[in-house]
């Protein structure tokens, strides 16, 4: 596979993971907010976190003075001056997957261009406005519709590595970011029974996982929650699950090199599972969420620079030994603009 | 049967040759039975292409390449609409004795020896024992033309395109070219005006005909009163509308596809690939 | 029985459904009657969701120097353009007659140049032609075939003749929307294709990828093809995927191709792999910057020289451009009577020359009824239609024509035929002509259908996509004549 068509579906596959991830994170912080009451006087405590999960505190203070409800939501969602809203996500995953149409199946095509259209029109605009669940709700299905599309029509050979690669490592990626806006919170169980542990309820709705964990525990114990979230082999939204898809999946694109051959990126994806593996969830309190949070944010970062160099920078290192190396390589994926107008586009006169 | 041909005849040269002037026999005939949609003729290196048509009307296209070239390709493509000239059934009903009644000086050279066909008293012989009994002309033919079926062998590659009909006769076997010489020989001898045939025969897959794998020969005989009919001695069949007609002759030398000649080295002819497609289409 | 072509006019212009109005032309009857039975509300109806559909799948163009919606739909008609088999035999013959002289006459121009030589076509016209690269003479391209893919542009005058307007010999675009309008087609009218004997299409992407198959080096069985695409900003990168994934072969960009020892290689995730040929849809002067424009940055840098070395093969050849001068186009009646030794069966427009002394003056003293072309400019760009301009753009433009005659050509104003159109609500004439796609690999092939493009704009004789053009399906028939649709047949026929 072309180099630069692996970057454009792992970009494609994280997008649209972040799409719905934001999706889905807005959707639960407005359930929450109804659910909330008296609590909910002071909503800026939920949205807050919001910010600090996709990263954008700071460009949001710098266009908006005060943190409220419509406000964060409106600068998440079709915000277009925001290169991390929902709709340049969309927008990026569509430009990925217009770059490699030729290689995924018209149906996975057509879901994702169509989630463009749908933001990109006077309905989107209108939901957002007077409907915003029912809006979050679409994005929602359509990401489901093209994960489900994907597992059922791409073959299982690269393209389809690639695209585990993306949205384990989006997935990952995400879920780390919620849990470390937990990690200034008490962690000592509710005092009675009537009190509502809200922020960590919503951090289980947000990662999907407030049925899963009901069914292993009633009580809604906070060290057990990001346990749960960090540790459990078996949830597929936990870190641990998303790491050790990272590894399986790097292991069928590179084969099972020996310790002296083993490609970096597997090695990386490698250890971090192990380390995983043999940690719990007391050694993680003992050493304070946010920092374990901060060390495994590197460790992804390090394997996503990894999967870069050895799969689009690769080729250039191999067979005849280049007489001058090329260096202006431009990264193959398509990524949104910091402003709308900064797009440069080449083409044929 | 409406049918599409793409004939393509190619010359590698070791090394290479100027000069070169060629002539090609190559359109098909456009007569009662058979209608030409479509032709045209491609000639690679390119060069100016013009044609005459010579004195049995067969259409003649002639260039000359005088700079070197290494290559010669000639690619010559067809649509044609064919029927059967039997589909009112066979000419019988013609007396051997109308031949010598025959006072048309155009059929002088068709019954008399050419360049590959010597009328010789063995092939008067043969002739007359193939034939014996026998008094109806176009029967008489259609027996020659079993005879050769029966008693000849196909062998490919034993004979070459300058045969003559009397080591056909000795060595027992040939191929269509050599057949048909044959047969025109021994009918001429016996007072049957009899002609060359150069053309294409479509076997629709069926691999037991021969000559569809290149250029195809077979022979036509005069029936007084009624005209000319094509026989195939090769396959011992009527020439009917799988048979696509292209030009005729005396002999192989009236009516050879291609015939040329070039300045070069001694064998300076390193391969000729001929590759020849015809296809039915939807009438 | 009430139609909904019961108001439709055919004016004073040649009609491709209607002889005269209310009499259909017989390779229109079975469709007259199936779609001439719908009410205007359902027909409309029909054409927003096959508008919708190529909205979601994308099938859009980019419109250059539109700041705003970069993609857009090509506006299609869903009313069929029908082809009689008794028109098409025609027109497959001219154009196989047509592509093989035209390959006969680059090969000659970048070799023996007996066609200059003997005095046909002058000299001064080919090496004027822009496209004309002088780099290329004596090089030896696979199978002497220049003009691989060609999209060969024909129209109809007020007498319904044929006449070809020009040949696009270098990158033609617009077979994925022949098609995609067959599937839109289908998707709009389930059960009426079936029923018809209308010849398929579909065989494109095959027949696309034998011819370039064919071109690969000697002694390669199972080539490795790409397609080279300037990138998803340029107007025809849906073309260029589409055609891609019809044929199963990777689409790249420059950037994704490598040039090592004179092989052309594309960077893979599991190391450089070697390209036998390539399906270019960039124009030659940016393929390669090390040859050409220095500037590009869309090309190859080496794959020109890899080319001469025969390692890999291209498609269309470079230097093919020459064949699309519209100067040289005037030449191709020659080409062909002098390289074939025949007449051509499909005619010329009559072209008058800037280059020629006379022709231009009369050019010059008539801009007002003719159509004035820059001889390299396509898509509808640097023209000037006489008689819809104003005596001030003629001016203008014949200043231009002054200053440098042999960069223009003028035709008389054709009375282009026309077709129904859905408009709103009912049915319209509107100008079309017609873009058939030739593929010369083993042997020149012609796809039974192709592009017809429609003019939107009432009376505008200009149906680039470019410029408000359209398209409509194409039919190409088994028959002469579309009497009845099978299985509606009327009560009377007896059945068997």
């Amino acid at each position: 596979m072309l180099s630069r068509v692996a970057d454009s579906i792992y970009w494609m596959a994280r997008y649209v993971e972040r799409t719905e991830n934001l999706a889905r994170l807005l959707l639960s912080t407005q359930d929450l907010l109804l659910d909330a009451g008296a609590e909910a006087a002071d909503a800026n405590q939920f949205w807050q976190p919001l910010l600090m999960a996709t990263g954008d505190d700071e460009r949001y203070a710098a266009l908006y003075p005060a943190v409220s409800g419509a406000t964060v939501a409106e600068f998440l969602t079709l915000r277009a001056d925001n290169p991390n809203s929902m709709i340049n996500s969309v927008r990026a995953a569509r430009e990925n997957a217009r770059t490699v149409r030729d290689q995924i199946s018209d149906e996975m095509w057509e879901c994702v261009n169509g989630l463009r259209l749908f933001l990109d029109s006077s309905e989107a605009r209108s939901l957002r406005q007077y409907q915003p669940a029912a809006l979050f709700e679409r994005v929602l299905i359509s990401s489901y519709q093209f994960q489900g599309i994907a597992e059922s029509t791409t073959p299982r050979g690269e393209i389809w590595h690639f695209l585990r690669l993306g949205t384990a490592l989006e997935r990952a990626d995400k879920v780390s970011r919620l849990l470390d806006t937990c990690s200034g919170l008490p962690t000592e169980m509710a005092p009675h029974p009537g009190s509502r542990p809200l922020r960590w309820a919503a951090l289980l709705r947000s990662c999907s996982a407030w049925h899963a964990f009901h069914a292993l525990s009633a009580k809604l114990d906070p060290v057990k929650v990001i346990g749960y979230l960090l540790l459990n082999e078996t949830f597929p939204r936990s870190i641990t699950f998303c790491v050790n898809e990272v590894h399986s999946t790097l292991l069928a694109l590179c084969g099972n090199g020996t310790m002296s051959e083993m490609e970096e990126p597997v090695r990386l994806a490698g250890r971090l599972a192990a380390d995983l593996r043999y940690t719990t969830v007391e050694e993680v309190m003992e050493a304070g969420l946010h920092s374990f949070i901060d060390d495994l944010q590197t460790r992804f970062n390090d394997i996503g620079t990894s999967i870069f160099e050895t799969f689009v920078l690769y080729a250039d290192a191999v067979p005849v030994a280049p007489a001058n190396r090329t260096t202006n390589w431009q990264q193959g994926a398509w990524h949104a603009p910091a402003a709308e107008d900064a797009q440069v586009q080449q083409q044929q006169q | 049967m409406r049918l599409q041909v793409f004939h393509r005849t190619r010359y590698i040269y070791r090394v290479p040759v100027s000069d070169s002037y060629n002539e090609v026999r190559l359109r098909p005939v456009t007569n009662d039975t058979s209608r030409l949609e479509f032709f045209l003729l491609n000639v690679q290196p390119p060069v100016k292409l013009r044609h005459f048509r010579d004195s049995y009307l067969n259409y003649v296209h002639f260039f000359e390449i005088s700079e070197p070239h290494r290559e010669l390709s000639i690619e010559a493509q067809c649509t044609i609409n064919t029927t059967s000239p039997y589909r009112e059934g066979l000419p019988a009903g013609v007396e051997m004795g109308a031949l010598a009644l025959l006072e048309d000086d155009m059929l002088r050279e068709f019954l008399d020896s050419s360049r590959y066909v010597g009328i010789s008293p063995e092939l008067w012989k043969l002739g007359l024992d193939i034939t014996a009994g026998c008094t109806d002309v176009f029967t008489a033919a259609q027996q020659i033309r079993t005879y050769i079926r029966q008693n000849w062998t196909y062998a490919p590659n034993t004979t070459t395109a300058s045969t003559h009909v009397s080591e056909v006769v000795e060595s027992r076997s040939g191929v269509c070219q050599d057949f048909t010489h044959l047969m025109i020989g021994i009918c001429r001898a016996i007072g049957i005006p009899a002609r060359y045939v150069s053309g294409y025969l479509f076997n629709g897959g069926d691999a037991s005909l021969r000559g569809a794998q290149a250029s195809h020969a077979w022979c036509e005989i005069y029936v007084p009163g009624k005209g000319w009919f094509g026989l195939d001695p090769t396959n011992d069949t009527l020439a009917d509308e799988r048979h696509i007609k292209i030009a005729t002759g005396r002999d192989y030398n009236d009516a050879a596809p291609v015939s040329g000649r070039f300045v070069g080295a001694q064998g300076a002819t390193a391969a000729l690939q001929v590759d020849l497609r015809i296809e039915e289409l939807p009438p | 029985m009430a139609s909904i072509f019961d108001d439709y006019r055919t004016d004073q212009f040649f009609d491709e459904v209607f002889s005269a109005p209310g009499v259909r032309r017989p390779h229109y009857g079975a469709v007259l009657d199936s779609i001439g039975g719908l009410n205007p509300v359902d027909f409309g109806l029909r054409q927003r969701t096959a508008d919708n559909a190529f909205l979601r799948q994308g099938v859009t163009f980019t419109v250059y120097g539109d700041e705003q919606g970069t993609e857009r739909i090509f506006p299609f008609d869903l009313m069929p353009r029908i082809i009689p088999r008794r028109e098409w035999d025609r027109i497959e013959a001219g154009l196989v007659q047509r592509i093989t002289a035209l390959n006969l006459f680059l090969h000659d121009v970048y070799h023996g140049r007996k066609i200059i030589s003997d005095g046909i076509v002058p000299a001064s016209l080919v090496e004027s032609a822009s496209h004309y690269r002088p780099e290329f003479r004596g090089v030896k391209v696979p199978h002497n075939i220049y003009i691989h893919i060609c999209g060969t542009d024909l129209v109809r005058d007020g007498k319904g003749d044929y006449y070809v307007l020009e040949d696009n010999g270098r990158c033609p675009s617009g077979a994925s929307y022949m098609l995609e309008n067959r599937n839109a087609m289908k998707r709009a009218f389930p059960g009426l294709l079936q029923s018809l004997p209308v010849r398929p299409v579909d065989s494109y992407g095959t027949l696309l990828r034998e011819t370039l198959a064919h071109l690969a080096p000697p002694g390669v069985l199972d080539p490795v093809i790409v397609v080279l695409t300037p990138g998803v900003y340029n107007s025809a990168y849906f073309e260029h995927c589409y055609l891609a994934k019809q044929m199963g072969v990777p689409i790249v960009e420059g950037r994704d191709l490598i040039v090592r020892q004179d092989r052309v290689f594309m960077r893979t995730t599991q190391g450089l792999q070697q390209v036998h040929v390539i399906y270019r849809r960039i124009d030659d002067d940016f393929i390669d910057p090390l040859v050409f424009r220095k500037d590009s940055l869309l090309g190859v840098p080496g794959v020109v020289q890899s080319y001469q070395a025969g390692h890999v093969a291209l498609a269309n050849s470079i230097g093919t451009g020459v064949a699309d001068d519209k100067a040289v186009y005037g030449c191709v009646p020659k080409m062909i009577k002098y390289y074939l030794d025949q007449d051509p069966i499909l005619p010329n427009v009559p072209t008058y020359l800037g280059a020629d002394d006379s022709e231009c003056s009369y050019i010059l003293d008539n801009l007002d009824k003719l159509v004035v072309k820059a001889v390299n400019e396509s898509g509808g760009y640097g023209m000037l239609m006489g008689p819809h301009s104003t005596k001030k753009e003629c001016a203008e433009f014949g200043e231009r024509v002054k200053a440098n005659p042999r960069n223009y050509i003028a035709q008389p104003v054709l009375a282009l035929s026309r077709h129904p159109v859905f408009v709103q609500d009912h049915f319209e004439g509107r100008h079309i002509d017609f873009r058939p796609y030739v593929l010369y690999g083993d042997r020149v092939r012609v796809v039974p259908g192709g592009l017809t493009r429609v003019a939107l704009k009432a009376g505008s004789l200009v149906v680039n996509s470019s410029q408000g053009g359209g398209s409509k399906d194409t039919w190409v028939l088994w028959e002469d004549r579309l009497d009845q649709v099978p299985g509606t047949a009327p009560a009377s026929t007896p059945v068997a």
